[in-house]
């Protein structure tokens, strides 16, 4: 394998700034290289260690993220949903996701992880939108009700990183999962967490 | 929250090549226009 190990992955969006999501860390703008923060052991000497968890860690599939920002206890406003690029040394963990030595950010999105839609295939709230047609819903009518305050701090955050802002629904309406690497199926599953249903998925 | 499922492969990924910018055309020479002679025509007999 040549190419980078693209992922999604959780921040917290606080202070201007996008910390990581499970350890004490501030994600710097471009490369991000992993070291492990172990904690009443002595630390990896390369990160990711083989029977750690230390590493840079995202995984494939875009509901596993919707699932932990679920679940977690803190303020959902400051969740942030994107993708990575992971290279160096990359442990795969199967069908879950990988933990890398470097990463950079590629993508961010404006969608709260969150509340993203659970929509089962055949809900009424789907929208249809075939691919192929190049006219992508507007942002405001993917995220009705978005808190200025949250979009004026993605816009600068996305600036910082110098890496682009959308909304999933976008994303996948323009193809950019598709040229960032992201898999058919994955696409297809950002598209059902954004409330489109792609050609291919099939009405019960 | 780390991952659940175990490692299950280890790989090695060289490092991207950094975004390139597309490179600009080098400006042509510009071609001086040929004296008209004065009282006659350009072209040649």
């Amino acid at each position: 394998m040549t190419e980078p190990v693209v992922g999604w992955r959780l921040w917290r969006l606080r202070g201007g700034r996008l910390h990581s999501w499970a350890v004490d860390y501030c994600w710097e703008p471009g490369e991000n290289r992993a070291r492990c923060i172990a904690h009443g052991r002595s630390a990896c000497i390369t990160s990711p260690g083989q029977y750690c968890q230390c590493g840079i860690w995202a995984v494939w599939s875009p509901p596993a993220c919707r699932e932990r920002a679920r679940t977690a206890a803190a303020d959902r406003s400051e969740h942030v949903l994107g993708l990575i690029a992971g290279w160096g040394t990359v442990a795969v963990h199967g069908r879950e996701g990988f933990r890398a030595e470097w990463a950079a950010i590629r993508c961010l999105f404006t969608n709260c992880p969150g509340i993203l839609a659970a929509r089962t295939i055949g809900s009424s709230l789907f929208g249809w939108w075939p691919r192929g047609n190049e006219q992508a819903p507007t942002d405001s009518a993917d995220e009705p009700g978005i808190d200025p305050q949250r979009m004026d701090a993605l816009h600068a955050v996305a600036a910082r990183h110098g890496v682009p802002l959308v909304s999933l629904r976008k994303a996948v309406g323009m193809g950019l999962l598709g040229e960032m690497g992201i898999p058919r199926r994955h696409i297809a599953e950002a598209g059902r967490l954004a409330g489109l249903m792609l050609e291919g998925d099939s009405l019960v | 929250m780390g991952l659940t499922t175990p490692e299950t492969e280890r790989i090695e990924i060289p490092r991207p090549e950094p975004l390139e910018l597309p490179a600009q055309e080098p400006a042509e020479e510009p071609v001086p226009n040929e004296p008209v002679p004065v009282g006659g025509s350009a072209t040649a007999r």
